[in-house]
């Protein structure tokens, strides 16, 4: 039987830097029409894992392996050169960000005839006519549902949306048939919706005897495409099995804690950990917070806003010179201490909405009130010394930080008032204060910004926007770009920081289900527009506008 | 560890050699006498255009005056044009591109146009330019240099303020509400400082070429002041009997020059490295 044909055995793999072991004693293998996905966070050796089987790790790694096999040949002993002739035809990749993967100034149709050119039709090596190859890549760029293909083969890369770029991509790696498709977090730089299609799309291609090796941080977008998954920690595989197994009964401690921390849309201990958390009661309120539940607060929240936008619009040039609105007609109220949710896809208009409501930009049309008072189309001198009660997190902390500031003196930036012209002594004790409030240790003072790890990084950002007292916080993707385990203690943080000082919260995020955990209300953003806003319970249960179902539908759910 | 030493010094002795060439330039700058006991301006009649010999290595020029001794005690002309024009070039260049990458678009624009103008005249031509303007004479010589090196600071300047301005960490401070005027002094310039610096480096050997150039044009400092251009175009003539008049400026006019563009390309190469 074809189907027990094994693609990929790997046994033994060790890869090192000088002493450093990154991937250790690593065994695997996948079979044809398989699909095996390896999960892990940044530095679990998972990339490595793959690379090492397309003989494409980076220079200074030694490599130590007992079995080496792909698609049925031997290649311990492979020279660049050998690998050079089977990558393709044998083993192709598909990477995570195809507007990089693809060459900017060649076709798209190019990029793909190219590895048929190289490796010949069928993987053969014989060479093909001109003609046969138009042919062999229109059919390709059809078999990975790309529309009107001979017409998107002489498009280049920029043309396209992002995921067919991704398909493109596919198709380049399927031109040469290859045995086996590493994809290397083939789905992250997509939306929701556009990375639902390209998991059906490679669950198509398993159907029809690829095997497949998929790497993946995010244990729910490999859980209906992978038949097994292998979880990585430290350079080894912690835990191995048929996918729904580690799933639901997940044995090693890492793999519980994964899964755990993921949060996810409806129930599971992260929503439930969340739930018992808001009805905690607000114990802890420092000067300057909010009781939620006292009713005259209540009242007085209901008449002045603490931020206010109506219709704002905003517009931009298109290079052709005609405008595009990437907000339209947006109108948001945001009471003292409230968390609203703002989703949708790329290119939805979100963040510059949040540019907007931060005065970062200013409207075409429409305006925002922060306090009552007016906050847009004003001069920026007249925001200057209000700026601190609207803060931004953003997903990007490094790009935030001067490279050349210690922790503490970026911190000290965010002091205003009496707390900046206080002595040095106080400034360090109120800056020690604020590191404390989220979590980090005061000997990371010292530390300049590219020595502290991604969630280290995060919370210096909010330690440094909580040092100006904010009433609100608009954070812009706060957690995308982290692990999971530390996406769960930001957001715990963003949690506690709502509870505790009853700072409001508009949370930007394609992420549906981090919303649902962090937001009372949520506003669905399509082309600019608000499609549909409400409590956040009703919206992802009962989702009304059509969009939002789709949204709500797309969202990798675990079995 | 002793193999790590050697790979570490493979590909390293030119970088080595140029810096210590340099080092030993700006010693003779500033403090010719350790290097020679000879007075520059002593002429000595007896022993006119004498070659290369244990007493004179560099030989005697045509009033006996020690070349090697004139050579030394002209570091300090060179390397003070080079270093004292570029520093200059830099502070000016620093200031007008700063100000013009945060300037409003009409005034940017206008200030650049002009740049382009001046970018578009050799810098030689300038600095000659400049000589006409203000007469002969070393300190006009390093205005000269310093003017004609100045648009290649601004556009510089200009441009990675234009890069740090759309930085998070500007639109960070401006979130904090910190004035502008502390944005530009606190973040803007001492980050772009880093790639300015390592052009200047390259740039302190391309002003020691344009001074020298000028000097042996005559136009900057006179006969008995020890100036390695001057140097170089006194022994012009005597290249046929007395090579070692004008070879041994020249040959340090070079080294030194090539010296300071190796290093400032190392810099260059480090900070890309680093980005």
């Amino acid at each position: 039987m074809i189907e027990n044909r094994e693609v990929v055995r790997i046994s033994g793999l060790t890869v090192r830097f000088g002493q450093t072991v990154v991937v250790d004693s690593v065994s695997l293998s996948v079979a044809a029409g398989e699909c095996l996905a390896i999960v892990g966070e940044s530095g679990s050796g998972k990339t490595l894992t793959a690379r090492a089987l397309l003989g494409l790790l980076p220079d200074g790694a030694s490599v130590a392996v007992d079995e080496l096999v792909i698609d049925g040949v031997d290649a311990r002993r492979y020279s660049q050169r050998d690998w050079r002739r089977i990558r393709g035809a044998r083993v192709g990749l598909v990477s995570q960000d195809a507007l990089v993967s693809l060459d900017p100034l060649r076709r798209v149709g190019a990029e793909v005839a190219e590895v048929i050119e190289i490796h010949g039709a069928r993987g053969s090596g014989e060479r093909m006519p001109r003609a046969g190859i138009v042919d062999t890549v229109t059919g390709m760029l059809a078999r990975v549902a790309v529309p009107e293909p001979a017409e998107r083969a002489r498009q280049y890369p920029h043309e396209l949306s992002g995921g067919l770029r991704q398909r493109a991509l596919i198709a380049s790696a399927l031109a040469g048939e290859p045995g086996v498709l590493i994809a290397d977090e083939p789905t992250t730089a997509l939306d929701v919706t556009v990375q639902a299609q390209v998991l059906d799309l490679l669950a198509g291609l398993r159907r029809d005897g690829l095997g497949i090796v998929v790497i993946s941080h995010d244990l729910a977008v490999v859980s209906g495409l992978a038949d097994r998954v292998a979880v990585m920690k430290d350079g080894r595989i912690v835990e191995e099995g048929v996918t729904d197994e580690v799933l639901s009964r997940p044995q090693h401690p890492y793999t519980q804690m994964l899964l755990a921390a993921a949060p996810r849309l409806g129930d599971g201990p992260f929503a439930d950990r969340v739930a018992a958390r808001r009805r905690s009661p607000s114990i802890e309120i420092t000067p300057g917070g909010l009781d939620t539940a006292a009713g005259g607060l209540l009242d007085q929240r209901e008449s002045t806003p603490l931020l206010h936008a109506t219709g704002l619009g905003r517009d931009f040039r298109r290079p052709d010179g005609s405008l595009r609105s990437a907000v339209d007609d947006v109108s948001l109220v945001v009471h003292a201490g409230a968390s609203i949710g703002v989703v949708g896809e790329s290119g939805s208009g979100k963040t510059t909405l949040a540019r907007l409501l931060l005065a970062f930009d200013d409207p075409n049309r429409g305006s925002v009130s922060l306090d009552g008072v007016e906050w847009s189309g004003v001069p920026e001198r007249r925001r200057r010394s209000r700026r601190g009660d609207i803060q931004l997190i953003s997903q990007d902390p490094l790009g935030s930080f001067d490279p050349r500031y210690t922790v503490a003196r970026i911190v000290a930036e965010g002091l205003r008032g009496d707390a900046r012209r206080t002595s040095p002594g106080d400034r360090a004790a109120r800056i020690r204060q604020l590191l404390d409030s989220v979590g980090l240790d005061a000997s990371l003072e010292g530390r300049r910004p590219h020595e502290l790890s991604g969630g280290q990084r995060q919370r210096v950002a909010i330690a440094r926007a909580l040092a100006s007292e904010p009433r609100i916080l608009v954070c812009d993707e706060p957690v995308s770009a982290l692990d999971v385990s530390i996406q769960a203690t930001i957001i715990d943080l963003l949690n506690a920081l709502r509870r505790d000082l009853g700072v409001a919260l508009v949370f930007v995020s394609h992420d549906l289900a981090v919303v649902a955990q962090l937001c009372d209300e949520v506003v669905v953003m399509k082309d600019g527009r608000v499609v549909e806003s409400g409590a956040t319970d009703r919206v992802f249960r009962h989702p009304e506008h059509p969009f939002t179902r789709a949204l709500v539908a797309a969202v990798p759910r675990m079995p | 560890m002793s193999g790590g030493l050697t790979g570490w010094l493979r590909g390293r002795v030119g970088l080595i050699a140029a810096v210590l060439l340099l080092v030993v330039v700006a010693a003779m700058a500033v403090a010719p006498w350790i290097f020679t006991p000879l007075d520059p301006l002593a002429t000595d009649t007896s022993q006119v255009l004498q070659p290369p010999a244990w007493g004179h290595p560099f030989g005697t020029d045509q009033t006996g005056r020690d070349v090697f001794t004139r050579v030394v005690y002209g570091a300090s002309y060179s390397l003070g044009v080079g270093v004292g024009a570029t520093a200059a070039a830099l502070v000016v260049g620093i200031i007008v591109g700063t100000l013009a990458g945060l300037a409003p678009r009409v005034i940017d624009s206008v200030a650049m146009r002009g740049v382009e103008i001046l970018l578009a005249f050799p810098e030689f031509l300038i600095a000659l330019f400049a000589i006409a303007v203000l007469g002969p004479g070393p300190v006009n010589v390093a205005t000269a240099v310093g003017v004609a090196a100045v648009p290649a600071y601004i556009r510089v300047a200009r441009a990675e303020t234009l890069v740090v301005r759309r930085s998070g960490y500007v639109e960070a401070a401006r979130g904090l509400g910190v004035h502008p005027l502390r944005v530009a002094v606190a973040h803007i310039v001492p980050n772009t400082l880093r790639p300015l610096g390592v052009i200047a480096t390259i740039g302190i050997g391309t002003t020691i070429v344009a001074a020298a150039g000028l000097s042996f044009l005559g136009l900057g400092p006179q006969d008995p002041t020890p100036e390695w251009g001057l140097l170089l175009s006194g022994g012009r003539n005597l290249l046929g009997q007395a090579w070692w008049v004008a070879f041994f400026p020249g040959v340090l006019i070079t080294l030194t020059v090539v010296s300071a563009t190796v290093v400032g390309r190392r810099l260059r190469r480090a900070g890309e490295g680093r980005a």
